[in-house]
């Protein structure tokens, strides 16, 4: 063991000087050093040369087309469109590689995803209006049929029964628009607010006291 | 068909818990380590078997974090945690999914135990009960044959943890309304360590000499490293130069024996010590006695009280309670950022430790820790066990000023001093 004629303490691991005043050290006793805490594996954060690569791509594209549009047609400005397949592109996938997520939730997610991408195209296509009254509703389905699926086959209900309600909700909201005179047809609205309704009841009977514990959970306050 | 909540437990997060998640990252991990110093080198598959026996005695660690719509909360896990050899830098932030959902970590390093904890989960004295128990299960395996099979069957350390009330709304009174808005305080600034590393000194002291020390003027061992830390920081740090905003050093105040509670989640509040050096300084000892006077002045009960009605009253609030998870997150980001400059850095005594005394002679010393953070570039605990009481400084900042002058000082009083360092100091 060694010690600091400066600091005047006893340095009891191996230093070739003081650590704290970097003196030489003087020898006090025989008693060997010990290693108090092991030298520690730089953790670099790592990020990866491919999505660096792909992010450097996807600026240098998004530039491109909005400059291309710029100096050639700008009567008629398209950069929206693979500028916004870009933005969705990057704000989807990211889901599918990070682990832990709740399946359910990855469904719900890539749906509105989705919709939000298409209601940008329909809006930048003159605002016909089919990403709601069509699009909004088969999305609406999908996700309600998807999650029931899921349920069934993991065989439980209450980890999955919050997105199960924001799956109803979403297959509700064309109906709503419908009344509120956004939305101008019934037909597909209303199948979407049947297969929500149908898989919400559904969760209710079935899923029992575990899911009324769950939905206690999530809402407490 | 199979259920995951049939089996499984919730538990509110207590008023404290609910900032954690809201404010914690890589950068500001808030995680801290307990350490349990052994007399011989820890076998990781019987630590390991003693985290896994012991864990469903203490529901405050077996849970994973979930997100409600109005608040967070803590759900059972059923995952098994894994023990790991200590390999990277102490303190580092949880990620619950490479962790098992888990939000605290056992590691060792030959002869110590390290016991690492998301502060959401609890404070310092929760942790080190659990850390006490898991050592008690991995001595029974681990020596047998010197314990008696009532000894071997019995379960040490798990009074009080199955509690997980909160403490802070137990013990809420209304009271007027009041608030406690802080003096901006001093902040330790220069060049960090590269990689987010950070220097750790144990100061290790003989318990004996320091007490007959501490009484000799009149103060308490608490009392007498806050004004330690503050003198280094003056004297090390600020080179004698008076700072424009007061030197605050907050000592955190376990609140269970003076609301007798004993739960298990975090129950504590914080005694700021506000040292003004604008006019100079008159010596250490001057700055011993505003210590002291402002010790007695806040260890008040009638203050705490105050000040838990005032942080549990924000949690009744109809208003609040109603508000949507990511818009409360989102304004306790804000408010906790803009009022984050309180405090110059922490001070936490845990005070005198006991084992079971079938264990002590197993144990050799107890060690705490608190993690760096972007506003906490250094923080300070001590813990005492038996004959020796460790006061560990860990620093972010390349300038060692103030572990240098932290040792002259308490050298300089007569006492011996031994140090431990990591690697970023040698």
């Amino acid at each position: 063991m060694k010690e600091c004629p400066s600091c005047r303490v006893r340095v009891l691991v191996d230093a070739k000087a003081c650590p704290l005043c970097h003196a030489a050290l003087t020898e006090s006793d025989g008693i060997p050093p010990l290693q108090a805490y092991p030298k520690p594996e730089r953790v670099l954060r790592r990020r990866h040369l491919l999505i660096r690569l792909l992010a450097f791509l996807s600026l240098l594209g998004a530039v491109c087309c909005i400059m291309i549009n710029e100096l050639t047609d700008v009567s008629l400005r398209w950069w929206p469109y693979p500028v916004g397949a870009i933005c969705y592109l990057w704000l989807a996938t990211p889901t599918f590689f990070v682990r832990g997520q709740n399946p359910a939730g990855q469904i719900f997610w890539q749906a509105v995803l989705a919709q939000g991408f298409l209601s940008l195209l329909d809006a930048l296509a003159g605002g016909i209006g089919w990403s709601i009254f069509a699009i909004w509703p088969a999305l609406g389905c999908a996700v309600n049929v998807g999650i029931a699926v899921l349920m069934v086959v993991r065989r439980q209900w209450a980890p999955y029964a919050l997105y199960q309600l924001f799956g109803v909700l979403f297959g509700l909201t064309p109906l709503v628009l419908h009344l509120a005179g956004v939305c101008k047809t019934l037909v597909l609205p209303l199948i979407s607010a049947a297969f929500s309704l149908s898989s919400l009841f559904a969760v209710l009977m079935f899923g029992g006291d575990n899911v009324r514990q769950e939905f206690r959970r999530r809402f407490h306050f | 068909m199979r259920e995951r909540t049939e089996n499984s437990t919730w538990h509110k997060l207590d008023n404290t818990a609910n900032l954690f998640p809201v404010v914690s990252g890589r950068r500001s991990p808030n995680v801290y380590r307990m350490t349990a110093v052994l007399k011989e080198t820890v076998d990781p598959a019987l630590l390991e078997e003693a985290v896994n026996v012991t864990l469903p005695w203490f529901p405050a660690f077996g849970v994973q974090l979930k997100k409600g719509f109005f608040w967070a909360y803590f759900e059972s896990n059923p995952a098994r945690p894994r023990v790991f050899e200590e390999q990277e830098q102490p303190c580092r932030y949880i990620e619950p999914r490479k962790n098992r959902k888990f939000l605290f970590r056992v590691l060792y390093f030959q002869n110590r135990v390290h016991l690492e904890v998301f502060h959401a989960l609890t404070d310092g004295m929760g942790a080190l009960s659990f850390l006490k128990a898991v050592c008690y299960r991995y001595l029974l395996l681990r020596y047998p044959e010197n314990f008696s099979p009532e000894q071997r069957g019995a379960v040490y350390g798990a009074e009080g943890a199955g509690d997980v009330r909160d403490g802070y709304l137990r013990n809420y009174e209304p009271a007027p309304p009041k608030t406690f808005k802080e003096t901006k305080a001093l902040q330790l600034r220069g060049e960090r360590f590269p990689f987010g590393q950070a220097a750790i000194v144990n100061y290790i002291l003989d318990t004996g000499e320091l007490k007959q020390k501490c009484k000799g003027l009149g103060a308490t061992v608490t009392q007498y490293f806050t004004a330690r830390i503050a003198w280094a920081i003056y004297t090390g740090m600020l080179c004698r130069h008076a700072p424009a905003r007061p030197l605050s050093i907050f000592v955190p105040v376990d609140l269970r024996r003076m609301f007798e509670s004993e739960t298990a989640l975090n129950f504590f509040s914080n005694i700021v010590v506000a040292l003004s050096f604008a006019d100079g300084a008159d010596g250490f000892e001057a700055v011993l006695e505003e210590v002291k006077r402002q010790f007695a002045q806040r260890m008040d009960k009638q203050d705490f009280q105050a000040r838990l009605s005032y942080t549990a009253g924000s949690q009744r609030n109809i208003l609040i309670r109603c508000t949507p998870l990511v818009l409360k997150n989102l304004i306790l980001n804000i408010i906790y950022h803009s009022n984050n400059k309180g405090g110059t850095m922490p001070f936490s005594n845990l005070g005198v430790q006991k084992v079971e005394p079938i264990f002590a002679p197993y144990f050799e010393s107890f060690r705490a820790m608190l993690g760096n953070s972007k506003a906490e570039p250094v923080t300070a605990t001590a813990c005492t066990f038996q004959q020796k009481t460790v006061l560990t400084i860990s620093s972010a900042l390349e300038d060692t000023s103030l572990l240098r002058e932290i040792a002259r000082g308490l050298s300089g009083d007569g006492l011996k001093v031994e140090i431990e360092t990591n690697e970023v100091l040698l």
